[in-house]
C-alpha cells in the first residue's frame, strides 16, 4: 500500500522536476525534430511510389559504413552523457577528456560520411540521378550540417569545462549543448534505418 | 562507479547491441514487414534509451519526456505504416 508520505515525496519530486538545459534551446530541439520528421516521412512515401527506384538506390549505399556512423555518434552521446556525469561530480578535467573523446567520435562520423559521398559521387550518383538521390543527399547531409553544428558547440563545451567555467550544481549551458548533441543521434537512430536497412 | 555511469554505460552497450542486431536482420530476416517491424520497435527502444538516460528526460518534467517519448514511437510508427502499408 502507498503512503499518504510517498505520496507526498512524489508529489513534491515531480514539482521539483526541471528540464536539463535552457528552455529555448528544447524549443529549437521540438522544431528540428519536426523537421526532420517531415522528411522522414516524405522519404517513406516516395519509395511506396518508387519502390524499384527506391531498393536501386538502397543497394548503392555501403550498409557498413552506415553502421560506423551510428556506432560513432551514439559512442560520441555517451562519452557526452559522461561528461555531464563528471561535471555533477565537480571534476571538470574529466569532463573535458570525455568531451575530446565525444569530438574524436564525431569526427569517425564525418570522415565515413564523406567518404561515402565520394564513393557515389565517384559511381556517377549526384543529387540530380533521381529522387532517392536528390532525399538520399539532402537528408543526410542536411543532418550532417547539425553534426558539424554541434561540434563547434561541443568544442565550446570543452573550452568553457576545461576553463572551469561550469558549475557542479549549476550548468545550464553544458546541459543545453548536450542535449542538442543527444537530439543529432535521435535522429539519426531513425535516419540508418531508412536508408539503409529497410529495402 | 557511480550508478550514473553504469546507467549510462548499459544503455551505450543496448544501443550498439540493437544497432548490430538490426543490421544483422537485414540477412536474417526473409520477410519484409517482420523486418519493418523489428526495425520500428529497435528504433523505439534505442529511442527511449535516448531520450530517458542520455537527455536525462527521466526526471524532467512530465510533458517534456512524453512529448519526446511520443516523436520516438509516432514517427517510426508512422514510418513502418507507410513502408508496409502503401
Amino acid at each position: 500500500m502507498i503512503s499518504d508520505h510517498s505520496v507526498v515525496n512524489a508529489a513534491r519530486e515531480h514539482a521539483n522536476a526541471e528540464l536539463p538545459g535552457d528552455f529555448a534551446m528544447w524549443l529549437f530541439i521540438l522544431m528540428e525534430l519536426t523537421v526532420f520528421a517531415i522528411f522522414f516521412i516524405s522519404f517513406a512515401v516516395m519509395q511506396s511510389l518508387f519502390p524499384e527506384m527506391f531498393g536501386a538506390g538502397k543497394a548503392s549505399l555501403h550498409p557498413v559504413a552506415g553502421m560506423i556512423c551510428t556506432l560513432a555518434l551514439i559512442t560520441s552521446s555517451y562519452f557526452v552523457a559522461m561528461a555531464g556525469i563528471q561535471l555533477k561530480q565537480g571534476d571538470h578535467r574529466h569532463c573535458g577528456f570525455l568531451l575530446v573523446a565525444a569530438l574524436v567520435a564525431a569526427t569517425v562520423y564525418l570522415v565515413t560520411k564523406f567518404w561515402e559521398y565520394s564513393e557515389l559521387i565517384g559511381a556517377g550518383y549526384d543529387l540530380s540521378t533521381n529522387s532517392f538521390y536528390t532525399l538520399y543527399f539532402f537528408v543526410t547531409f542536411f543532418h550532417l550540417m547539425h553534426v558539424v553544428l554541434g561540434m563547434v558547440i561541443l568544442g565550446y563545451m570543452f573550452y568553457r569545462a576545461w576553463q572551469g567555467a561550469y558549475a557542479a550544481t549549476d550548468h545550464s549551458g553544458f546541459e543545453s549543448g548536450a542535449s542538442y548533441w543527444h537530439m543529432v543521434d535521435l535522429v539519426w537512430i531513425i535516419l540508418f534505418p531508412i536508408m539503409y536497412i529497410i529495402h | 562507479m557511480s550508478t550514473l555511469t553504469i546507467k549510462a554505460t548499459n544503455s551505450w552497450l543496448i544501443l550498439n547491441a540493437l544497432t548490430l542486431l538490426s543490421l544483422a536482420a537485414t540477412e536474417l530476416v526473409g520477410n519484409l514487414s517482420v523486418l519493418i517491424l523489428f526495425v520500428v520497435l529497435t528504433v523505439i527502444v534505442k529511442g527511449q534509451t535516448i531520450v530517458d538516460v542520455f537527455m536525462g528526460l527521466k526526471t524532467a518534467p512530465v510533458t517534456w519526456r512524453r512529448l519526446l517519448l511520443a516523436y520516438v514511437v509516432v514517427v517510426p510508427g508512422i514510418i513502418g505504416a507507410i513502408m508496409v502499408l502503401l
